[in-house]
């Protein structure tokens, strides 16, 4: 970690609580989505894939302690962080359609990778509401397998487009005097648009 | 000045208790192995067994009361969740119960009971390390070990952020909800609710962390010294070198007997 | 002995059209305090990072002409040395606590840890600017959860313990009330006493007037004014760039109206105060 960007050491603990605060703030608004990985996402987008990784590791590692069950879904978000890193690279955060696009991208390894480790470790049947589903699904005749995995995929579908599409306006609120500070900025920073970037540098 | 506070840094942290004056790394290895003896043992008693040990070692290591706040709510929750879905759809040939369209079978139960008991004991390990260990003593240990002291600070400023983000999306939301923002009511209202609550949170803390890296660099945070710790840890006592081998020694035991076995 | 050099430089952000400082030229000696004033965006907080070394290790962007620190340029020094050499205390208290200690002690202590000091001299080295501060009431409490004056003061004394040669001090005064600033101020000329290079930007000029040996005023990203603190501050064209001048310049000025009631204009209240005892004969 030693070579690692100056300000990415400092965004990994920002990442980190975003993520957790992001997944409160939706349980408290009741809503039926995770938002659980803005951080993740956003710290991979903007510091590459293996700062996002830290970031989705780190963030199931603290939640375990109070819901341990997530410790099982370390690698959705350490998988989250690698493609945001990956997919960042190749402009894809520049425009909306795009983002929203990549966003199934992100469901295909919440639910796809999510539901191999429910039927790994759990059975197919989580302790959650996908798991419900799940179970209701098996009794109208799917094998386990098809119903982890189409309860997850669509749960993370439900997740992922909303998330990408918070990330994508955060990414274009970010000033470009912090942009050039960081590993990928340069490829999020519109050089269309810099004329019209002020300097607010006192 | 307290000096009596100054003068307990010259000295090692302890809390004069033989459990949690433990090196961290020393707790850790224990509470892996105890995590994993009911993988190995797929049988409910067993994984009943380890819970109440649990408990035993929170009364012992004096956090009963902080082990139990987290650890009772979170084991019922979690168990009986995965007990009654495994009991509601795992299929068998023993039929106890029918309700509707769902038939709960003994093989569903029996499933079930040893799953979840299983799970639970898991995160007994968890929860009894985390209020057993402190991280800032954990992470002192992985820093002896040669983990570098960035990444320390990566994982501590974690924790520090999570509580001050917290704070912070209390004050907006209640300005926001003061402002007239929508945070109850219709699904929708709820998620437009949500950007402008995270989103200012967020990029205020984007902007605060470049201040941080330039005070943090201030602080001589990349100085090529080998830095020094004014808090350190007890240095392992032989006792407890000697407990270490006899539980890693009986739990290889442990796996040989359950392989040949 | 020249201790910072600056030869015609000038410094753009990166991906900016206007330069935020351009043609500064300046000599800054050793153990000497420096004031550093200038209306609001004239650039103060851009030339403590470029004196500090931030600029071009942190921030990027287009550095053209010489910054030569001890003699070096700062292009060819190792950043992480740099942090160890010139002391930096800014504006906001709250990004200043690390986040990372539970206690005001182990907070004074992180710097020196990180350079390695070993435990003995850290605890006296703590333990000594946490009374020349007088922090000895807040030793036990959680940095975390002080209020702004009292972090300001907490990072204050983190940086001071570091007990580097150069201190660049960007407004450590913002969260203070009256008395604390005037601790402060007295603080930081008894760093100077023991021989420290001071760089200060500070708003209130009347205490700028009474330490600084020189002054620079920036304006626009220039230097638009230098020199002795006791010329740079009766010159009354400031007060059109939007620099305030000291009261004490301001009613000498007045009282020299008023039929020539005093000879020389002075920047400090004690010299003014001086000048009307000695005027009305006391």
């Amino acid at each position: 970690m030693k070579k690692m960007n100056k300000l990415t050491i400092f965004l990994i603990p920002i990442g980190i609580a975003v993520n957790f605060i992001g997944g409160q703030i939706a349980l408290l608004l009741k809503l039926p989505l995770y938002l659980d990985s803005i951080g993740t996402i956003t710290v991979g987008a903007l510091c590459g894939g293996i700062p996002g990784a830290i970031v989705g590791a780190i963030t199931n590692i603290s939640i375990s302690v109070t819901n341990p069950t997530t410790l099982a879904y370390i690698w959705l978000n350490i998988g989250f962080g690698l493609l945001a890193g990956y997919l960042s690279k190749k402009g894809v955060f520049k425009k909306l359609w795009k983002t929203v696009i990549a966003g199934f991208g992100f469901a295909l390894i919440g639910g796809g990778v999510g539901s191999m480790i429910t039927i790994l470790l759990f059975d197919g049947l989580g302790a959650g509401t996908t798991g419900m589903i799940t179970g209701m699904l098996m009794t109208i005749g799917f094998s386990v397998q098809a119903g982890a995995f189409m309860s997850e995929l669509f749960a993370d579908l439900l997740d992922k487009i909303p998330t990408l599409i918070i990330v994508f306006f955060i990414l274009k609120s970010i000033p470009v005097r912090t942009l050039a500070k960081l590993p990928l900025g340069h490829v999020l920073i519109n050089t269309n648009k810099l004329s019209g970037a002020t300097r607010k540098e006192a | 000045m307290d000096y009596q506070f100054v003068d307990s840094f010259r000295k090692p942290q302890v809390q004069h208790n033989w459990f949690l004056d433990l090196n961290p790394l020393s707790k850790l290895n224990i509470i892996i192995i105890l995590a994993i003896i009911p993988i190995l043992s797929h049988s409910w008693q067993v994984s009943v067994a380890v819970i109440t040990f649990y408990f035993v070692l929170a009364v012992a290591s004096n956090r009963l009361k902080q082990f139990s706040k987290v650890y009772v709510r979170l084991a019922l929750l979690i168990g009986s969740l995965l007990f009654i879905m495994r009991a509601m759809f795992i299929p068998g040939e023993d039929t106890l119960m029918k309700i509707g369209f769902i038939t709960i079978t003994q093989e569903g139960v029996d499933h079930g009971a040893r799953f979840a008991s299983l799970v639970v004991a898991i995160c007994g390990a968890l929860v009894f390390y985390s209020v057993a260990t402190q991280a800032r003593d954990l992470m002192l240990a992985l820093e002896k070990k040669g983990v570098p002291h960035t990444a320390t600070y990566v994982i501590l400023s974690s924790l520090q952020s999570i509580i001050d983000l917290g704070r912070m999306s209390k004050i907006i939301m209640e300005s926001q909800k003061a402002r007239g923002i929508e945070t109850e009511g219709k699904a929708m209202n709820r998620i437009k609710a949500f950007f402008p609550i995270l989103g200012p949170l967020f990029l205020g803390a984007i902007s605060n962390s470049e201040e941080k890296a330039i005070a943090m660099d201030a602080r001589a945070f990349y100085a090529p010294e080998k830095n020094t710790h004014l808090r350190e840890l007890r240095p392992v006592p032989m006792s407890e070198k000697l407990i270490l081998v006899i539980v890693n020694l009986a739990f290889i035991a442990f796996i040989v007997w359950r392989v040949i076995g | 002995m020249n201790c910072i050099t600056l030869k015609d430089v000038s410094y753009k952000y990166p991906y900016t059209e206007d330069f935020v400082l351009a043609n500064i030229n300046y000599q800054f000696e050793k153990g000497k305090f420096y004031g550093i004033i200038g209306p609001n965006g004239s650039g103060k907080t851009t030339f403590c990072n470029l004196l500090r070394g931030m600029i071009p290790h942190f921030f990027h962007g287009d550095l053209s002409g010489d910054v030569l620190i001890e003699g070096q340029d700062v292009r060819d020094w190792n950043s992480d040395l740099l942090s160890t050499k010139i002391g930096y205390i800014f504006q906001n208290p709250f990004t200043q606590i690390s986040g990372i200690k539970e206690t005001v002690f182990e907070e004074i202590a992180l710097g020196l840890e990180n350079l390695g000091v070993e435990k003995e001299e850290l605890i006296e080295r703590v333990v000594e600017v946490v009374k020349l501060l007088k922090l000895e009431k807040l030793i036990k409490k959680n940095p975390n959860n002080l209020s702004g004056g009292q972090k300001q003061r907490v990072a204050f004394a983190s940086i001071i313990a570091m007990n580097s040669d150069i201190l660049v001090i960007d407004e450590p005064t913002s969260q203070l009330d009256p008395e604390s600033t005037d601790e402060i101020f007295k603080i930081i000329n008894l760093l100077k006493e023991q021989g420290k290079t001071i760089f200060l930007v500070e708003h209130k000029i009347d205490l700028i007037a009474e330490y600084a040996d020189e002054v620079i005023v920036l304006n626009q990203g220039q230097i638009a004014r230098s020199g002795l603190t006791a010329d740079v501050l009766s010159d009354l064209s400031l007060l059109q760039m939007g620099v305030t001048l000291p009261q004490a310049t301001l009613l000498s000025y007045d009282l020299q109206k008023i039929d020539k009631a005093i000879d020389t204009i002075s920047i400090t209240k004690s010299q003014v105060k001086d000048q009307i005892m000695k005027r009305v004969g006391v």
